[in-house]
């Protein structure tokens, strides 16, 4: 019965692991969508400089998270991300204003299409 | 590279430890919910090394459920002879008094050559000398020979049984001492100490040593290269 003992041991260990792999997928997600909402927002009203800055944080935010997000995640998923972002500083500004709307869009597709595969059953 | 040699050893670790949870069953004759855990750890173990950009989790999740699952699964069919006769079965005989139970054998697609030749494998050729023939849940074949054709065993020829004692046992291998069988003899260091000594060889220069619990020893040194 000892094996039993490590077994409950092993669910707990899952149980713990699905929990935390799950706030962090969802909290990333969440906070990721919510800078690129604030940053297509922020470049409608002509504030270049915070738009760039939340950028700026975003990436951070987001390199941090991208080594525990790829504990649980495919890499080729979470560079996908990465990629999208890195290049949205280059489109703020008077002159590319659909240009940013429409990288932001992907963008955002790209981390609600990591955030289903991760949470879709099938 | 690093990253495949560290991830390699990280599996073959974690499958190690699975292997060695699940217990010595899972290592020789399997029941159908051991084959089918074995045959998916080893495919998920795979899935990491072979594939960089797979998350390690991808591995480790599913094999600590599959391990949960068939631990839990074991436990089951321990407490409830219910839950193990879903699980895994039940024993069905296709020998009695010697002749073959063909609808049985039918029903377990077992031709007439599979069943001659498991009853080769316990060294019998002739189906009617087997009193009793089951195949077990885990595929082989436990029989009963008739009487007649059985082994006499002492207690038949009245021979008398030698004395109890235990039976020839490794105390030393390869210059290690195995406490629990010099126990088993009831033996101590001592005693060895004295045989060592009787043998003119210190133990670093024993392969192996053998002894019951009369006293009689065998030593076999190592060869000096």
């Amino acid at each position: 019965m000892k094996r039993v003992r490590a077994a409950f041991g092993l669910l707990a260990f899952l149980v713990a692991l699905i929990v935390t792999s799950s706030i962090l997928v969802q909290s990333t997600n969440d906070a990721l969508l919510n800078d690129l909402e604030r940053i297509g927002a922020l470049n409608a009203a002509g504030d270049y400089e915070a738009a760039q800055s939340v950028i700026e944080e975003m990436n951070g935010f987001f390199s941090h998270r991208e080594h525990w997000m790829a504990l649980f995640i495919k890499r080729d998923y979470l560079s996908g991300i990465a990629m999208c972002l890195g290049g949205l500083s280059a489109y703020v500004g008077p002159d590319n204003q659909q240009d940013l709307q429409s990288e932001l869009g992907k963008a955002r597709t790209q981390i609600l299409m990591t955030g289903h595969l991760f949470f879709s059953m099938l | 590279m690093l990253v495949l040699v560290l991830r390699t050893l990280m599996i073959y670790l974690l499958t190690v430890a699975a292997m060695r949870l699940m217990g010595k069953r899972q290592l020789g004759e399997l029941q159908p919910s051991e084959l089918v855990s074995t045959i998916l750890i080893s495919n998920l173990a795979s899935i990491s090394i072979e594939s960089p950009e797979v998350p390690l989790a991808a591995s480790l999740a599913p094999v600590c459920l599959i391990v949960v699952l068939e631990l839990f699964s074991s436990a089951l069919c321990y407490l409830s002879p219910a839950a193990a006769k879903l699980l895994s079965g039940t024993p069905v005989a296709v020998i009695r008094g010697g002749k073959i139970d063909q609808k049985t054998l039918r029903e377990l697609r077992f031709s007439a050559s599979d069943l001659l030749e498991a009853l080769r494998g316990k060294d019998i050729f002739d189906p009617s000398e087997v009193n009793y023939a089951l195949v077990e849940t885990n595929g082989t074949l436990s029989v009963s020979r008739m009487q007649q054709k059985d082994t006499p065993t002492r207690e038949d020829m009245n021979v008398p049984p030698q004395e109890t004692r235990t039976p020839m046992v490794p105390l030393i291998i390869d210059g290690r001492v195995l406490a629990d069988n010099l126990a088993w003899c009831g033996r101590n260091e001592k005693w060895l100490d004295k045989v060592l000594r009787q043998n003119k060889c210190s133990l670093r220069q024993v392969l192996l040593l053998l002894g019951d619990d009369s006293g009689q020893v065998q030593l076999v040194k190592k060869e000096s290269r």
